[in-house]
């Protein structure tokens, strides 16, 4: 993850040292060589100086003192050089131990960046990416020749423009989301950025990290519609209180009013509006019915559920539909049977409305798969289908009560699902794209106790 | 000669007390209307119904089941019937423990509920009859009967 600026001159300051050493080497060769040509001379001016007459005696002995004083200066340059090449030798040694521990930091270091589950990207002045992360590139669908290329290599992710403006305001609550896909997998990506200084303090680049929170955002949806539905309950009692009673006493003098009129021998025109009236208040009862379903917090008839069972009735009552619609249904299950806690009527609902949507969602034909899957103690049943997929700008809304985008619907179906799922410690996801939605339901698996 | 059909509505809604009032008028020889259970309860101790015709939700702290209960206990041989705009399978459960004769959840179908207190008063008119059969019968051979046991019972 990081590169290696300093291996040119590292080689270069290796040849230097082995050639300083050479050198060494070789002056003291000479110079031991200088010795021994010195002793050698030592003796060749000792034998002259008995075979010479006394009078040229003194200025022999004045050259045999130099040859001498030459000898021992000589020594002291063998012993220099000596002492040097130890100094040498042990700072060579000092050079290889700081080497190797600063190898195994750089390790450490790097262990540390490629364990942690934060993608980290860091870029100097201009920029430019100057390390990751084996996260970060799995994260961006990267490869390591990205270092070195500018930040804005990186298109699905716009880092660059984040990074741009976080240096103006350069706020720590300052993040940003991203939605990456590759692989199949569309992952929630959010961005925190920092400024990198090296050891005096000064601005080198920024630091970069990306977490996924494909997970967290799921369970914010979550925790969202939650207290969206907090006190519902008791707001639709009392709604339902109030405007059926008024509603009670309407349809009651309607039906008094058609009944005179009838007596009294009703023109044509007077009976429709009567029609209408009457109609137009079983509608308003309706809503009023529906609405408290959605909202009563009333008790689970709760018993053992058989999902694979219960999916495959649901699948079997649906199939004319299906047939209608030109859509082919395909149930994919590896197990006999999936036992949850639940209110039978209730889970069959839920899955009926799924199976409803998902086929009214495929106006023109298409698959709808159904898959249960059993990971640890939850068991999974995702509904996929090839429809033209969920608006972006309408991603948020579709649980929502009363959101609805079909001409003839109350806009519960959904909101209803997901109501009884989480009745029953489960919970309702969902993806979409333009090939098609998957709608992922979760359910506790009945525990063995 | 039938004993007039008297029935007695409560229902804290003044539009739906008048509406079922009208609705009913043709069916019954007399109707009053209460607004709560113990204005019902005040109407019924100074009358003679046969039939009351309760709503379950009402201001106050009792509740048109308990006038069920109430009136009951006052004069078992009382038809009631429950309308309700909450029709949960638990309220009409509870209405009929308490004796109910139907339960009719609103908005009120007139046709239905007229037919029921049609119905009501059926059964208080056969009762009437059963009544007055019963007191016009001659004496039973009721002693001679006792006294054929009696003699049996010394015989063994």
């Amino acid at each position: 993850m990081f590169t290696e600026p300093t291996s040119q001159s590292a080689r270069s300051y290796r040849f230097a040292v082995i050639g300083l050493s050479l050198l060494s080497t070789t002056a003291l060769a000479i110079t031991i060589w200088m010795l021994v040509d010195f002793l050698k001379e030592q003796n060749a001016v000792d034998e002259l100086m008995r075979d010479l007459p006394s009078r040229s005696q003194g200025p022999a002995k004045f050259l045999a003192d130099e040859l001498r004083w030459q000898f021992r200066f000589l020594i002291l340059v063998v012993i220099n050089v000596v002492v040097t090449g130890i100094a040498v030798i042990l700072l060579w040694r000092a050079y290889h131990a700081s080497q190797t521990s600063l190898r195994d930091f750089k390790a450490l270091a790097s262990d540390v960046l490629s364990g942690l589950d934060l993608g980290v990207i860091t870029t100097d002045s201009e920029a430019i990416v100057t390390s990751i992360n084996p996260r970060g590139l799995e994260m961006l669908d990267a490869s390591m020749t990205c270092i070195g290329k500018p930040l804005a290599q990186f298109e699905e992710a716009a880092l660059k423009q984040f990074c741009d403006e976080w240096m103006i305001e350069r706020s720590p609550a300052t993040v940003r989301d991203f939605t990456v896909s590759h692989g199949g997998h569309t992952r929630q990506l959010r961005a925190f950025c920092q400024m990198l200084c090296d050891h005096e303090g000064n601005e080198v680049g920024n630091l970069l990290q990306l977490r996924d929170v494909t997970e967290r955002v799921l369970i914010e949806q979550r925790m969202r519609r939650m207290e969206r539905y907090m006190g519902l309950g008791s707001l639709a009692g009392g709604l339902h209180h109030e405007i059926k009673n008024p509603l009670a006493a309407l349809s009651l003098h309607a039906q008094l009013l058609e009944e005179q009129l009838e007596g009294a021998g009703a023109s044509e025109e007077n009976r429709q509006t009567l029609d209408v009236i009457r109609t137009e208040v079983a509608r308003v009862g309706g809503v009023l019915e529906s609405f408290r379903d959605f909202a009563s917090v009333d008790c689970l008839d709760t018993n053992t559920v058989d999902l694979v069972a219960t999916l495959r009735r649901q699948l079997e009552l649906m199939r004319p539909q299906a047939v209608q619609q030109n859509v082919q249904l395909e149930f994919d299950v590896g197990m006999d049977e999936v036992l949850v806690e639940g209110d039978q009527l209730r889970l069959e609902q839920a899955f009926l409305n799924l199976i409803i949507n998902a086929i009214e969602a495929m106006t023109n034909g298409g698959e709808l798969f159904i898959k249960v899957h059993t990971s640890g103690e939850a068991a999974q049943i995702v509904f996929t289908d090839t429809g033209p997929g969920i608006p972006a700008n309408l991603m948020d809304k579709i649980l929502d009560p009363y959101f609805t985008t079909k001409n003839c619907g109350t806009g519960l179906g959904l909101a209803l699902c997901d109501k009884i799922l989480r009745q029953h410690a489960g919970s309702l996801d969902f993806w979409s794209s333009r090939s098609g939605t998957t709608f992922q339901v979760t359910l506790p698996m009945k525990t063995n106790k | 000669m039938n004993k007039p059909f008297h029935l007695l509505i409560v229902d804290d809604e003044p539009n739906i007390r008048s509406g079922l009032a009208k609705g009913l008028a043709k069916v019954v020889d007399k109707i009053e209307t209460a607004s709560s259970v113990n204005e019902a309860l005040d109407k019924f101790d100074a009358g003679d119904f046969q039939l009351v015709i309760a709503d379950v939700r009402m201001p106050g702290d009792r509740n048109g089941l308990d006038l069920i209960t109430l009136v009951k206990q006052r004069k078992p041989e009382t038809t009631t019937i429950v309308i309700t705009a909450h029709g949960t399978m638990e309220t009409a459960v509870d209405a009929m423990r308490r004796g109910a004769f139907d339960f009719i959840s609103k908005p009120v179908d007139l046709n239905l509920i007229r037919e029921q207190v049609i119905k009501a008063s059926e059964h208080h008119r056969l009762l009437d009859e059963n009544h007055e059969l019963k007191e016009n019968l001659p004496p039973p051979a009721k002693s001679q009967a006792s006294s054929e046991i009696a003699k049996r019972y010394r015989s063994c």
